[in-house]
């Protein structure tokens, strides 16, 4: 493991000298990556403008429920960047080479794929949680600040889990890109409360299962009574998504045959 | 002249070969659309739920949208968001950026054609062939749901195509410039990510502009998003009439032709920097 954090913080070293090299690039990147997250951030304090309340729920409980499910999707592309890119490796031959290197690939490949850019987009994520939970009395209990903890815990798993499923699938099925990409669209939407949306579109967000990104996991932080049994399942439903997801690897490496090169 | 009208159409007939090549290939990537159907249903599907609830609980909206027209608002708001990253647009989003980072670019730029009039020519084929497969379709579902209502008369139909054909001209001349500021960038998805999210938030794809706060109406009245969806809605309910009408066209037109003439600058002056990566 801690040859791993060596190798990690080696290639991220270079990776940060690299986009100091390109400072047009780096900029680019930093104000475009956190813009576009600002922009959805400034919808939920639009819809907040004529609503105190959205499903029974305020502005800064859904601050919360989307910094966690987001914070868990970057810490997720951090630290295994590999799952968002192993469709590319699948579809177009990468694992000729990455399979015979001496070392587990999701963590090689993860050390090679990091992006630094993460790094800024998780802080801001990091800030609109934590002024959320300051805003939404949970440092007051120090239960409620470890559930927002095991939250993050099963956010990164669930992201984790769901994003190894989707783009493994490639594996068997070279157009599960079409569906991972279908998915993802869906993925701003874990935003809203499950309380505010209609019960057929409450069982896909559950089912899929955006909603243990934030939804699930936060209100049975914040309030227990409350989704209880959906909330007290969120870390075992993010080992199992997760677990899932490194069965569908395993086997996608299995199954993999060597494509090469394929023009989307 | 008639050289000029030979190669006129010479020029006509290379460009929306490239526009058909695209509606082929996406006409033959069904599954590709039905998955960006599905996506686009449930996007609007929620977005419509969402926007019931807030009504539902603010006097301001009911005042500006009663409840059928909130629902055709956020449907039809949905239809023409055309900055959704469907299966088409992603092909040719991230096709450019690959060529970037990969140095085919290269090949790109010696070739004998306008690269604008190309990016445009793709871009018919794109919003084309996403029209056909996605947008209709979901329109289709919802009014069968009984969700949408109808435009009111044939000329409301007419002002809408018309609408969208603004639209879509403005549409490809933001791409177009999107596209060549990735140009100086070996890695242009945070741009394109940037845009769709600005281009939805002022465009009137998640809040309807009437109801958007102050400041932020007067930022999205000065900037080219509220052509591409805002307008086209609009104009399907009805909600422009007379002068706001002529208005709203005028802002379409003069974005399009601007949006074009910026492109042509900016892609002169940033290919003269281009710097192939390569690999």
């Amino acid at each position: 493991m801690r040859r791993w954090s060596r190798l990690y913080a080696e290639s991220f070293t270079i990776r940060l000298k690299a986009m100091a090299q390109y400072r047009f690039d780096t900029w680019l990147g930093l104000g475009s990556n956190l813009a576009w997250r600002v922009f959805r951030l400034a919808f939920i304090a639009v819809i907040f403008s004529f609503v105190a309340q959205l499903g029974g729920w305020s502005a800064w409980e859904v601050a919360l429920m989307w910094g966690i499910s987001f914070l868990g999707q970057d810490l997720s592309h951090l630290l295994f960047a590999f799952a968002l890119h192993a469709d590319d490796y699948f579809y177009y031959g990468g694992l000729d080479y990455a399979k015979v290197r001496p070392a587990p690939l999701l963590l090689w490949a993860s050390v090679e794929l990091a992006q630094p850019d993460h790094l800024l987009t998780i802080s801001f994520y990091a800030a609109v949680t934590v002024l959320a939970m300051v805003n939404t009395g949970v440092f007051a209990s120090p239960l409620a600040v470890l559930l927002i903890l095991v939250a993050l815990v099963a956010s990164i798993l669930v992201r984790t889990g769901m994003t190894l499923v989707t783009y493994c699938s490639v594996a068997w099925f070279s157009r599960a890109r079409s569906v991972a990409h279908g998915i993802s669209a869906l993925n701003e939407h874990t935003k809203y409360p499950l309380d505010a949306l209609p019960v057929p579109l409450q069982i896909f967000m559950t089912a899929l299962p955006f909603a243990f990104t934030g939804f699930y996991p936060v209100a049975f932080a914040l309030r227990p009574a409350d989704h209880w049994m959906p909330g007290a399942l969120s870390l075992p439903v993010g080992v199992l998504t997760a677990a899932v997801g490194f069965v569908i690897l395993r086997l996608a490496l299995r199954k993999y045959q060597s494509v090469g090169s394929v023009d989307v | 002249m008639a050289f000029a009208a030979a190669s006129w159409r010479q020029s006509v007939g290379r460009y929306s070969a490239v526009s058909r090549a695209y509606v082929r290939v996406g006409l033959a990537l069904r599954f590709e659309f039905l998955v960006g159907l599905g996506a686009t249903l449930l996007n609007t599907w929620i977005l419509v739920s969402i926007w019931s609830v807030i009504r539902s609980g603010s006097s301001d909206v009911q005042a500006a949208f009663d409840a059928p027209d909130m629902a055709t608002y956020m449907v039809v708001a949905g239809v023409v968001n055309f900055a959704r990253m469907g299966h088409a647009s992603r092909r040719v989003i991230y096709r450019s950026l690959r060529q970037v980072s990969t140095g085919q670019i290269a090949v790109e730029l010696v070739r004998p054609v306008n690269m604008q009039l190309l990016r445009y020519a793709e871009w018919l084929g794109v919003f084309l062939v996403d029209a056909l497969l996605v947008a209709v379709p979901t329109w289709l579902i919802f009014r069968l749901a009984g969700v949408v209502d109808d435009p009111s008369s044939g000329m409301s139909v007419a002002l809408f195509a018309l609408s969208i054909g603004l639209a879509w001209l403005v549409l490809a001349g933001l791409h177009f410039i999107v596209n060549a500021i990735t140009l100086m960038s070996i890695s242009g998805s945070g741009v394109t990510m940037a845009r769709v999210a600005i281009q939805e938030f002022f465009g009137g794809a998640l809040i309807p502009l009437a109801l958007m706060p102050g400041a932020l109406r007067v930022v999205a009245d000065l900037l080219p998003f509220q052509a591409i969806t805002s307008t086209p809605t609009l104009v399907y309910m009805d909600r422009l009439e007379g002068p706001e009408l002529v208005r709203a066209f005028g802002v379409q037109v003069i974005w399009a032709i601007a949006l074009f003439a910026i492109g042509m600058v900016v892609w002169r002056l940033l290919v003269r920097r281009v710097q192939i990566q390569g690999g």
